[in-house]
């Protein structure tokens, strides 16, 4: 069986200029992730590895290099272009969870989905109701996110990036913020997703978290320094 | 369905911040609501139609004299008649002039106004009697039984609401008349007539130095413009002074809408003052609350970074940031609607006792649907205005930098320089205003507190009409006089007693004449105030007699003819030496006698105390030289002259019940309502001043608390490593003082040479509004101050160690 690549990379470059000053995030990085792989990234602070996943996450754009997510190049699009794909396509879940404080649960989860026109509202229902129960979150529909835990709103936020079914879940550092055991409970909940076929690439420093994903990718100075296979079928049912 | 989703979001944030809220709402209302009720008060005055069938084409054509506008029937009725016959520009025209009625059914007598007009009046304005009949030619003829249609208001109060009113006779000015119709209620037209004659008057069979002054109103063909029609005009008098240059050298005509006409000259200026007026204060709202909103926004970058994240399209980010500024506006709209239909409910009860004149009849201060809907587009615009910029800059901010590190990222630092350019627009507006307001205020005191040349305290005054058909001999007249005064000296408290035709800051005839010696090229003659004053009168006024006589009883009507002049006439036409025993003469007609100057007296201000006017000479002529119909009386009297109302009346009526007092008030209650326009548009000045003031303050204190608490963790930090709270204090104050300086360096020239249009309109001699250049920049650089200063006292009372643990 072919394995279908989601996401490929060629020679990007990504560089800040801030008064004179030119800082090279990315250097050189060809990457290619299949879909439903399990994909860490890890590295030293600074090593670059947010900022690939910003572009990855089409929330940066590189500049230099070629991009091409499900089959389409998407390094010069327009903004309005970039964000109705990261709308379609992506799905964030980030270490801070950010979710709106004044968007109770399930309005937090239909956010990116009202802001497609694919979806009716009746639709956008159904939709937040699958999400809240795969992430067993439906009974704190109506809560606002400063009544949950940080482990439950980190599960909201999962629940809003699988939504819309995206192509790929990119998740920065997703534990970074919890203790170990809602940690523990974050992990478990995107090895599920992954075991349901969700392709999920994460940033994260933690060893441990990062061996839970079928490929681990290392980063350092703005270059892939190691990409190795470590765990492939795993997750498998 | 979607935008449901942002609606129901931007009226939680709402909700959630009611201090922010009410005061966005309240600002927006108080802004809204004077716009609201400026463009009501314009459109009432000015610029809605007479509430009648073609109204927007009735005008009024009028004397234009040396290039000044009159306004009160001043066209001669032989130039009527020309005008009539050779223009082209009017479907309908007709000519009226202005007359009071002393109206007497044997029981008593009440004075009305009234016009004496062509009998095409009714048919002009389409407008049916609601009993009886209109007039028809037959009416106008000379020699015709004397009728009169009579108004709604003397049908219900003088001879309450008789049903068979139509077909009485009444005595009209002595005159038994025949009332054939009463007009529906609030017809009150050309302006405030309460009665109406048809004008029988041939002017074909008078001369036309006595011909009668009229006001014509006509209506404009659509196809017409007013500036062709001004022309048209233009063209007849000029022919007209061509032909007799002794009456018409100087004069000509101009065409103009009613509401234009009673407002006079300088109205288009006031207006737009204070439609320039309106606008700042408009400005200053929406700038106050955009300000405010992106405040705000700019405290939500990263609830704008994760919608972005999540593929929110531009649209939909503009539109969730727009919603809370529709919604402020649309609140403050709507109670800025209430504030304004409120005001001018009030200012229309209050307006009759502001104002020297009647109210003229289309003056109906309300809002009607075409101003609701102005009102609401307004809103809309002010929506857009207040929340595109915040919504605009957030939606295009650096997300990903929020997203990556929690920061605002370069949103901060681009937001506080946009938020200190719109504290320097604040400021500068602000301090436009204030100084329009202030030279307006220092210059009406100074108006309001002009000497006018003659005590003005504790009178009583009264006009007094006699009718034409009794006291048609100057003999009558000087016995009705004397004997009124006579008996007016007679009421306990009245120190003293006297007759003038103009009071003290009342207009007078200002009239052609030439001095004796003094060389007249191609009829540019001077003019100067007739007043006609009986003896003893300017001494029981108190006019200062600076040289000569007072008129006294050697001045009759076989003696030398004579007058006393004012300071301001005599040095003048005679700077040099003594105007004593000098001599002039009246040119409005050849018969007019040399009139020998035996008299003084110090500069009395005839008609209100502006520029202008207030400089202009008079000459008295004795009542038993000069005998006239119409007269001021006036009381000196001890103590509240109010409190002598009833005895005035009852020594009037009791001398000749025919002939009524009417006007009757105090001198200086006279006086203030003859400013009462000026004073009003002062006061509008003021709340426009205050409220500017106001929505400056509280949108800089907004802004600078707001900038302040995004540098509570910099304030923490600055502590941390020794900083005194002096030191803090001062830098945080010296933000504020920045832009208030930049504020007031753009905004005090301006406001100077805006409120230089004030001065020269109304006392261009005047210097002491220097002062407001001073008090202005001091009273903002306080509430400047005092904005900056307490958000910085708060922001340090605040321990070191949770400022640097602020978020």
């Amino acid at each position: 069986m072919t394995e279908q690549v989601l996401i490929k990379l060629n020679n990007v470059k990504k560089v800040f200029y801030t008064d004179e000053v030119e800082t090279h995030a990315l250097s050189d990085i060809n990457l290619a992730i299949n879909a439903g792989e399990y994909v860490s990234i890890s590295g030293p602070s600074g090593c670059g590895k947010s900022t690939l996943l910003s572009v990855l996450g089409l929330l940066d754009i590189a500049t230099h290099g070629e991009y091409e997510l499900n089959g389409h190049q998407v390094i010069n699009l327009k903004n309005a272009d970039r964000a109705r794909i990261r709308n379609k396509e992506v799905g964030f879940i980030f270490q801070s969870f950010n979710l709106i404080s004044d968007l109770t649960v399930e309005e937090n989860v239909a956010l990116p989905l009202t802001y497609r026109d694919d979806y009716s509202n009746q639709q956008i229902k159904d939709a937040v109701k699958v999400a809240l129960e795969k992430v067993d979150m439906n009974h704190r529909g109506n809560h606002f996110p400063s009544q949950l835990s940080g482990g439950q709103q980190q599960r909201v936020a999962v629940a809003r990036a699988i939504a819309g079914n995206p192509s790929i879940i990119l998740a920065d550092e997703p534990t970074g913020n919890l203790d170990s055991k809602n940690a523990e409970a974050v992990m478990a909940l995107l090895d599920s997703l992954h075991q349901d076929g969700a392709t999920i690439c994460m940033v994260t420093h933690d060893p441990r978290s990062a061996k839970r994903a079928e490929r681990l990718i290392e980063i350092l100075d703005g270059k892939i320094t190691a990409d190795n296979v470590i765990n492939r079928g795993i997750h498998a049912a | 369905m979607k935008w449901l989703f942002d609606i129901k979001y931007a009226y939680r944030m709402l909700l959630k911040n009611p201090g922010f809220t009410s005061l966005t709402v309240s600002v927006m209302a108080a802004g809204l609501g004077i716009c609201v009720f400026m463009l009501a008060f314009i459109a009432t005055v000015i610029t809605r139609p007479l509430p009648f069938e073609q109204g927007e084409q009735m005008h009024v054509i009028e004397l234009e004299y040396d290039g000044m506008h009159y306004n009160g029937g001043s066209i001669m009725h032989p130039d009527y008649l020309t005008i009539k016959e050779q223009s082209n520009s009017y479907s309908e025209i007709g000519a009226y002039y202005n007359a009071t009625a002393n109206l007497s059914n044997g029981d008593r007598a009440q004075r009305y106004s009234s016009v004496v007009t062509e009998a095409n009046m009714f048919s002009f304005t389409k407008t049916s009697p609601l009993m009886g009949r209109d007039f028809t030619d037959h009416d106008a003829m000379s020699g015709a039984e004397p009728v009169t249609v009579i108004g709604y208001e003397i049908w219900q109060n003088y001879f309450n609401g008789d049903q068979s009113v139509v077909g009485q006779s009444v005595k009209i000015n002595g005159v038994d008349t025949l009332i054939i119709g009463v007009m529906p209620e609030g017809y009150l037209f050309p302006v405030a007539a309460q009665l109406w004659q048809p004008l029988t008057e041939d002017a074909t069979r008078v001369k036309r130095s006595e011909a009668a002054h009229m006001s014509i109103y006509v209506k404009k063909k659509p196809e017409v413009s007013i500036e062709q029609a001004n022309q048209e005009v233009k063209d007849i008098m000029s022919k007209i002074a061509q032909q007799y240059p002794e009456t018409n050298s100087k004069s000509s005509a101009y065409v103009t809408t009613f509401q234009k006409w009673v407002m006079g000259d300088g109205t288009d200026m006031i207006i737009g003052l204070m439609l320039t007026a309106v606008g700042f204060v408009l400005i200053l709202a929406c700038v106050n609350v955009g300000n405010l909103l992106f405040a705000r926004a700019n405290e939500r970058a990263k609830e704008t970074a994760i919608r972005v994240a999540l593929g929110a399209p531009r649209t939909r980010l503009i539109m969730q940031m727009m919603w809370e500024s529709v919604f402020i506006c649309g609140l403050g709209g709507l109670f800025g609607l209430f504030l304004a239909a409120w005001s001018l409910e009030l200012l229309q009860v209050i307006l009759p006792q502001m104002l020297p004149m009647s109210v003229p009849f289309w003056w109906s201060m309300s809002l009607d649907s075409e101003l609701i809907l102005q009102s609401i587009m307004i809103i809309l615009v002010t929506a857009l205005v207040t929340g595109i910029l915040p919504a605009w800059k957030m939606s295009s901010s650096d997300f990903n930098a929020v997203l990556r590190d929690g920061t605002r990222g370069s949103v901060g630092k681009k937001a506080g320089r946009i938020n200190r350019f719109l504290v320097i627009v604040e400021v500068a507006l602000s301090c436009i205003l204030l100084s329009l307001s202030g030279v307006l205020f220092v210059v009406l005191q100074e108006v309001n507190s002009s000497n006018f040349g003659a005590n003005i305290e504790n009178k009583l005054t009264a006009r007094i009409g006699l009718p034409q058909v009794n006291y048609q001999e100057d003999s009558k007249r000087i016995q009705y006089y004397q004997r009124l005064l006579t008996k007016l000296s007679t009421i306990p408290g009245v120190n003293s007693v006297g007759a003038i035709s103009g009071l003290p800051g009342s207009g007078n005839g200002y009239l052609a004449f030439q001095p004796e010696g003094y060389e007249v090229t191609e009829n540019q003659y001077p003019r100067t105030g007739q007043g006609v004053t009986y003896i003893g009168s300017m001494q029981a006024m108190e006019m200062k007699l600076l040289e000569g006589r007072y008129f006294d009883s050697r001045d009759r009507v076989d003696s030398l003819p004579v007058t006393v002049i004012t300071e301001s006439m005599a040095t003048k036409y005679w700077p040099t030496g003594s105007a004593l025993g000098k001599r002039f003469k009246y040119v409005e007609s050849e018969d007019q006698p040399w009139l020998t100057v035996v008299g003084v007296v110090n500069h009395v201000i005839h008609g209100q105390p502006f520029s202008g006017v207030k400089h202009r000479t008079t000459a008295y002529l004795p009542f038993t030289q000069q005998t006239r119909r119409f007269m001021s009386i006036f009381i000196d009297t001890q103590g509240d002259s109010e409190q002598y109302n009833e005895a005035l009346i009852s020594a009037v009526a009791s001398i000749d019940p025919e002939v009524p007092a009417y006007s009757i008030s105090t001198l200086t209650e006279r006086l203030r309502r003859s400013t009462g326009g000026m004073n009003f548009i002062r006061d509008l000045f003021a709340v426009f001043a205050a409220c500017a003031l106001l929505l400056a303050s509280s949108g800089i204190y907004g802004v600078l608390a707001n900038s302040t608490s995004r540098r509570t963790q910099e304030i923490g930090i600055r502590r941390a490593i020794g900083a005194s709270d002096e030191k803090v204090l001062s830098m945080l104050m010296k933000q504020g003082w920045v832009q208030l300086i930049i504020g007031l360096v753009v905004g005090l020239p301006i406001g100077y040479l805006v409120s230089q249009g004030v001065v020269q309109m109304l006392a261009p001699e005047t210097n002491n509004y220097y002062i407001v250049f001073v008090i202005i920049p001091v009273i903002i650089s306080l509430v400047v101050t005092l904005a900056t200063f307490v958000p910085a006292k708060r922001a340090i009372k605040m321990e070191p160690c949770s400022a640097l643990r602020y978020e």
